[in-house]
């Protein structure tokens, strides 16, 4: 590296932010974010154990269901609508995350209703306040609620505040994916103190259980995700030898294999029915887990399906998209310069891999038998919260590093739309490297950079990050100016990239948003619509509690009335009678404040009511307390 | 150097004597003498990988995490820097390469049409386009064998001419000092303080005034070697 560069590179450090934050963070948590459930973690007393609900529940279903009165759903709430609400209620949204429009999983089987011309990102059209389709949500959004949940739980368990978050990511997730994970962090109000490859998280918890040195493949199939990373263990650095992975493949495809073949002979596809029947495939695939044959039961709109399903057949149907991984696998072998046999050991992760033909098939590649005993489900989640622990400084690990690398090509546009690659896939993070161009046009003035992603030789076979133009180069003949441009690769695996012309030192940097990312102004927007709902939220709370309390106090009168109607005169009857109509109507309405003056009201209009119930009780008991305490007695 | 912390001589210690604290790496440090290397080519890559190790464990800003940002910054500065030296380093082909830079030689700068003016000679680009023409026969026939067979004798000569470098380089530094740099084409100023990205000529230039040097024969083998890798990248990514 020159002098200049290095300069360069500590100068740009200082634009992230975790650098800047040096009292350790309280409270760190650890979120595996799934495409079908999620889970928080945290380290307690030396060991990361998972923060279950109040339920005990550990595994927050990744599902956000979106209300007609503007309110949000998270987790099993928003399941148990889906089938009812089908397009309102987004399952699997990991799967578009920092997707465009027009992607190709945007044409899968599935029950979602796209906004139409939103823009280039994937966007959910669901119910708000206004009926259906009210308003348009970005996976980013769904990803954030689901955060949101995970975060209050964790807040709940602590009474306390979360200190800063370690968010799991696939580790063969783009610049793009990353960037949109990280900004449903920012829109969950969580530090993210980094994104961590979820192997690698996984790694971490079972080299931590087991202290064995050695060489591991990992082997993680999600639900809508697939990584495999090859990584070596000495004396508590965990260094990722290679990755790849497929970042649109998962148990989520064979749920869909499965319906397809349910739903052969159906016509009509309404949404409620798809999701019924992938509810009903993924029933089936856990059931196929133990046993070799299972029957197929469901309903929709009264009409019932009924399907017999033997392991062998199921295996077919899946078959295809598990031999998809054989070759990703042998590909990450290749770059770490092993084979199967320098392994000593294949550690399984995600809920996929308790698929028989999944293990079998593990089995068969790597020659061994693969460790499972960390439960497939929590192991992610376990390592973010050791990861998150270490970076908040409150953990007592020194002897534990994460190294880890870049999981795709990073490179430039050049001439004729090739690919030139400036930082290999593999590279270990953080890291830099810079590539000098030269000037091609007397008198050039700008040059046009563009950033792209990818192992394919031409740009248009690669994921485009960024364009943008150095300005303000000297006119000069052509070759003679030298514009070096620099690429930076921070510890989360995002992308800064800084171009310069050397002779006059004109230079520009970017941080990448990727083509499909959100800008600054958007996260910004987002997060005062957020605060928004958040004041909406506490106008329906309050709502809420007033309608409870004029129902209450409703029937309580009601009941007095009769219980004493010779009290009652009719004077007495022709006012409560009109106060407690007033009621009715201000609860009927959304106006809380209007409510709690119709209470008081009614509550006023009774009081010699109340004076006359007070005079017949005799009891001394009675006497000296409130008009209210006496109604109250009837209306407990 | 002076420690940035307590304003006393660091020297070239990683961590000041006095204060303890850890100091920026030397601004002209190249690769080698980042992981602490002598500047030879025979390096194993067990050595390379465990003292990769060791040097994150030290400098790593996860390692620091209660440290002053001033020091994490710096520590991030050392491991971004350790980072890039390890990905060359534990390369056969690119630290070969990056030693030649280092010397004066850029293979990096032949691009396609200068090939003659470092004299790989008319004979190996004749021979890559044969293989060039065999493989395109081979896949429109769909016979794998050939294709299999083409590629297993593109890697067995990369090999061989990855083995001519090593013995090359190895020769070189025995004759004599080059260990502080003073290569052939130390004249163009490739110097250790030198940029290594830009310093370095190419390898037409810098072999004008050498000729048949034992260096320029080394260049021309990792010239063909990235002819054989291009050919190579061929091969189905399995």
């Amino acid at each position: 590296m020159t002098d200049e560069q290095q300069h360069r590179v500590s100068g740009l450090i200082q634009v992230d932010d975790p650098l800047e934050t040096k009292e350790p963070v309280a409270k760190p948590i650890g979120i595996d974010l799934g495409t079908t459930f999620s889970l928080v973690a945290h380290v307690s007393c030396g060991r990361p154990a998972v923060i279950a609900d109040g339920a005990r529940r550990a595994l927050l279903p990744s599902v956000v269901h979106y209300r007609r009165d503007g309110g949000v759903d998270v987790g099993d709430d928003a399941v148990a609508r889906a089938i009812d609400f089908p397009e309102d209620t987004i399952a699997s949204a990991k799967r578009f995350m920092g997707k465009g429009a027009d992607d190709a999983e945007t044409r899968r089987l599935g029950s979602y209703r796209f906004a139409a011309g939103a823009g280039p990102v994937v966007r959910f059209a669901v119910a708000g306040e206004g009926g259906a389709a009210a308003r348009s949500v970005s996976p980013v959004e769904v990803s954030a609620e689901i955060l949101l949940a995970l975060r209050a739980r964790a807040e709940k368990a602590f009474g306390a505040a979360v200190g800063g978050a370690v968010i799991t990511v696939p580790a063969y997730f783009d610049e793009a994916q990353r960037q949109a994970t990280k900004d449903a962090g920012r829109l969950a109000g969580l530090t993210v103190l980094r994104l961590l490859n979820e192997p690698t998280a996984a790694a971490l918890a079972y080299g931590l259980d087991k202290k064995q040195n050695g060489l591991f493949a990992i082997y993680d199939l999600g639900g809508g995700t697939f990584d495999i990373s090859i990584l070596k263990l000495v004396d508590g650095v965990f260094q990722v030898q290679a990755t790849g992975g497929d970042t649109a493949l998962g148990g989520d495809d064979f749920d869909r294999a499965v319906a397809a073949r349910l739903l052969e002979a159906v016509d009509s596809r309404p949404a409620g029915l798809i999701r019924a029947a992938l509810a009903a495939a993924r029933e089936a695939k856990h059931r196929l887990t133990e046993a070799t044959e299972t029957v197929i039961e469901f309903e929709y709109n009264g009409q019932r399906f009924k399907t017999r399903l033997v392991r062998d057949e199921f295996d077919t149907l899946i078959r295809p998209w598990v031999e998809r991984t054989a070759a990703t696998c042998r590909r990450a072998m290749k770059d770490a310069g092993c084979a199967p046999g320098d392994l000593d050991g294949v550690i399984l992760v995600g809920g996929s891999t308790r698929v028989p033909l999944v293990r079998r098939f593990v089995r068969d590649l790597f020659g061994k038998d693969p460790f499972a005993d960390i439960d497939p489900d929590q192991v992610v989640a376990l390592g973010a919260a050791v990861q998150a622990d270490l970076l908040a400084g409150t953990g007592p690990r020194d002897e534990v590093l994460l190294l880890d690398v870049t999981p795709l090509s990073l490179g430039l546009e050049m001439m004729g739309g090739v690919v030139e690659k400036i930082v290999p896939r593999n590279s270990p993070i953080p890291t830099s490297a810079a590539q000098v161009f030269t000037t091609y046009a007397d008198a050039q003035t700008g040059m046009e950079i563009h950033v792209v992603q990818g192992e394919r030789d031409l740009v248009a076979d690669c994921r485009s990050l960024a364009h943008f133009t150095l300005r303000g180069i000297p006119p000069m003949p052509a070759g003679i100016g030298r514009v070096k441009v620099t690429f930076l690769v921070d510890a989360d695996g995002l992308l800064q990239v800084t171009a310069e012309e050397e002779t006059t030192h004109t230079a520009q940097t970017i941080a990448v948003t990727p083509t499909y990312g959100l800008t600054d102004e958007e996260v910004l927007r987002m997060l005062l619509e957020s605060y928004e709902r958040a004041e909406g939220d506490v106008r329906e709370r309050a709502l809420r509690e007033q309608r409870v309390e004029a129902a209450r106090i409703l029937a309580a009168t009601e009941s007095a009335m009769a219980a004493d109607r010779d009290l009652v005169t009719a004077e007495l009857d022709a006012a409560m009678g009109a106060a407690m109509k007033t009621l009715r109507d201000a609860a009927a309405g959304t106006n809380a404040d209007a409510i709690r003056a119709a209470i008081a009201a009614l509550d006023e209009v009774a009081v010699p009511f109340a004076e006359a119930r007070m005079n017949r009780a005799i009891g001394s008991a009675v006497r000296g307390k409130s008009v209210d305490a006496v109604l109250e007695k009837d209306r407990g | 150097m002076t420690c940035w912390n307590c304003e006393r001589d660091a020297r070239d210690e990683a961590v000041c004597g006095f204060c303890g604290k850890l100091q920026p790496l030397a601004r002209d440090a190249d690769h080698f003498t980042v992981m602490g290397f002598s500047r030879r080519y025979a390096v194993l890559r067990d050595e390379v990988d465990t003292r990769f190790r060791e040097l994150s464990r030290r400098f790593h800003p996860d390692r620091l995490a209660r440290e002053s940002a001033e020091e994490r910054r710096i520590a991030l500065q050392r491991t971004v820097a350790l980072n890039d030296a390890y990905r060359v380093l534990r390369d056969d082909v690119k630290r070969g390469e990056y030693l030649l830079k280092l010397w004066g030689i850029d293979v990096g700068a032949e691009k396609s049409g200068q090939a003659s003016a470092i004299g790989l000679g008319g004979g190996f680009l004749m021979e890559m386009l044969e293989r060039r023409e065999a493989l395109l026969e081979a896949r429109a026939a769909g016979d794998r064998g050939t294709e299999e067979r083409l590629f297993a004798e593109a890697r067995e000569a990369r090999a061989a001419a990855l083995e001519r470098a090593a013995a090359g380089l190895d020769e070189e530094e025995e004759k004599g000092d080059r260990k502080e740099g003073a290569g052939p084409g130390a004249g163009a100023g490739a110097d250790a303080g030198a940029d290594a990205e830009t310093g370095a000529v190419a390898v037409a230039g810098a072999l004008a005034g050498e000729g048949a040097g034992r260096l320029g024969e080394v260049a021309r083998e990792f010239a063909r070697i990235r002819y054989y890798a291009r050919f190579l990248g061929e091969a189905a990514d399995d």
